[in-house]
């Protein structure tokens, strides 16, 4: 005999019958869509819903089929001091916080240390840390896996992040490794290469 | 241990903030099929039915789940016996493929989390994706073509069952909250049954019964929720249910 905690399925299937905060808007395809404050100008194709509900004041989600099976996130104009996400209930530290000075690696480590905060996960592995563009703006992109519990089921993801102005601009695709990554990752490639940027003025209210 | 309490407690919350929401008979039961999906009209309908993904166990009086292996194994032979009964029945070709192997298993986790975001965002309307307003269109990709390449089957059942029975100690304990005005929630009974084809992944019918009855450890129960995870299956073309 052994005691299984059951929150996924059990809360998954309850948890649809009760109404949610949450309200998804459809996005347009082939369209320009303002994003994360309108900060970020995305052109996105057909299929994508937008959520009211944003992890953190300076991003935005999207999914396709579910957060569970494809999760889009923006984060645009972090500024120093600030975290990616809002504090988890219940959380035992803080969680990091930009700092403007970060070189890429440690952007990277910033997201890493983080998202295992938030999704009380230790089986997070970074890899494939390279430089690319984000929009016209130079940047890191890299890629990660890891096991969400209770699930068994690996997820993969790619984030492609830049600082300008001394703000952090990342854009992070997240599925399940099983078809939903290898299905969109090409598509959500495309994006982040066509993404436009639209920092503040300097000396622009915040 | 504490994460157990935490589970349940979420979960006492969840089933006892129901009611308050509900403003009509609240659906515990829906089915959705892919568009424009019947059966072809002649030949044989060939379909691989995959093991049962089977929780059974007892609420203890913390609320804590407890799996019995012993109930395991009388429902796992019970239900696969009702389901290939029933699917026979139905007119279909079927075989049983009774091996876990590792393109399975990661499979049956995708089909969880599918059928979770296809509850949550379609069948049952709470919290929907503009998206997805009037398709069905989930899929678990063509990667299930490794699960059983030899099979001689166009199609693959999915079927998960959940039943959580009460302990002795657990039904005083809601006797007792019953009778100081709470909610008895009793055990909890679902599960779901999904047809896929077996090239695309596209998963073709879907079925969620939330609150589901029978004691699958049984024949009988075991039928009874075998057709009651059956209900709306697709027809052939041209006929109504098969």
């Amino acid at each position: 005999m052994r005691l299984v905690p059951l929150a996924f399925s059990l809360i998954a299937l309850l948890g649809a019958a009760m109404p949610l905060r949450a309200e998804w808007k459809a996005l347009s395809a082939d369209e320009d869509v303002a994003v994360a404050g309108k900060l970020m100008i995305a052109t996105p194709k057909g299929g994508w819903n937008r959520s009211t509900a944003k992890p953190s004041a300076r991003s935005e989600r999207w999914t396709r089929d579910g957060l569970a099976l494809n999760e889009l996130t923006f984060f645009a104009g972090v500024a120093e001091g600030e975290a990616l996400y809002f504090a988890p209930l219940m959380a035992k530290q803080d969680l990091p916080k930009f700092r403007a000075q970060m070189l890429p690696t440690e952007i990277v480590e910033l997201f890493e240390n983080s998202n295992r905060m938030i999704l009380d996960s230790s089986v997070f592995a970074v890899s494939a840390v390279e430089p690319a563009k984000l929009g016209r703006f130079d940047g890191v992109r890299f890629s990660y896996t890891y096991a969400a519990q209770d699930e068994g089921l690996t997820r993969k993801g790619e984030g492609v992040a830049a600082i300008v102005d001394g703000k952090l601009y990342l854009v992070n695709f997240v599925a399940p490794a099983v078809h939903y990554f290898d299905r969109d990752i090409s598509e959500i490639r495309q994006l982040v290469s066509s993404l436009k940027l639209r920092p503040p003025k300097p000396g622009a209210a915040k | 241990m504490v994460r157990g309490y935490l589970v349940s407690a979420l979960l006492a919350a969840l089933v006892a903030a129901g009611p308050i929401h509900a403003q009509s008979p609240v659906v515990t039961e829906k089915s959705a099929v892919r568009e424009g999906f019947v059966f072809p009209a002649t030949g044989e309908v060939r379909v691989l039915l995959f093991r049962p993904d089977i929780k059974i166990g007892e609420t203890t009086t913390a609320g804590l789940f407890q799996t019995q292996a012993e109930w395991h194994g009388a429902a796992r032979s019970e239900l696969v016996g009702a389901l290939r009964a029933a699917s026979e029945r139905r007119g279909l070709k079927v075989s049983l493929h009774d091996e876990e192997n590792a393109a399975l298993t990661e499979h049956r986790a995708l089909f969880r989390l599918v059928v979770s975001a296809a509850i949550r965002h379609k069948l049952f309307g709470r919290d929907p994706l503009p998206s997805k307003s009037g398709t069905f269109d989930w899929s678990l990709g063509s990667g299930v073509a490794r699960i059983a390449p030899q099979a001689d089957a166009d199609y693959g059942l999915f079927l998960f069952s959940h039943d959580s029975f009460e302990s002795a100690g657990r039904r005083a304990a809601q006797l007792v909250t019953a009778l100081m005005g709470g909610a008895n929630n009793g055990g909890a009974h679902f599960g779901y049954a999904a047809l896929v084809d077996l090239g695309s992944g596209d998963i073709l019918w879907l079925n969620v019964d939330l609150k589901a009855s029978g004691d699958v450890r049984t024949p009988e129960g075991a039928a009874s929720r075998i057709e009651q995870l059956l209900a709306g299956f697709p027809a052939r073309a041209g006929q109504g249910q098969p």
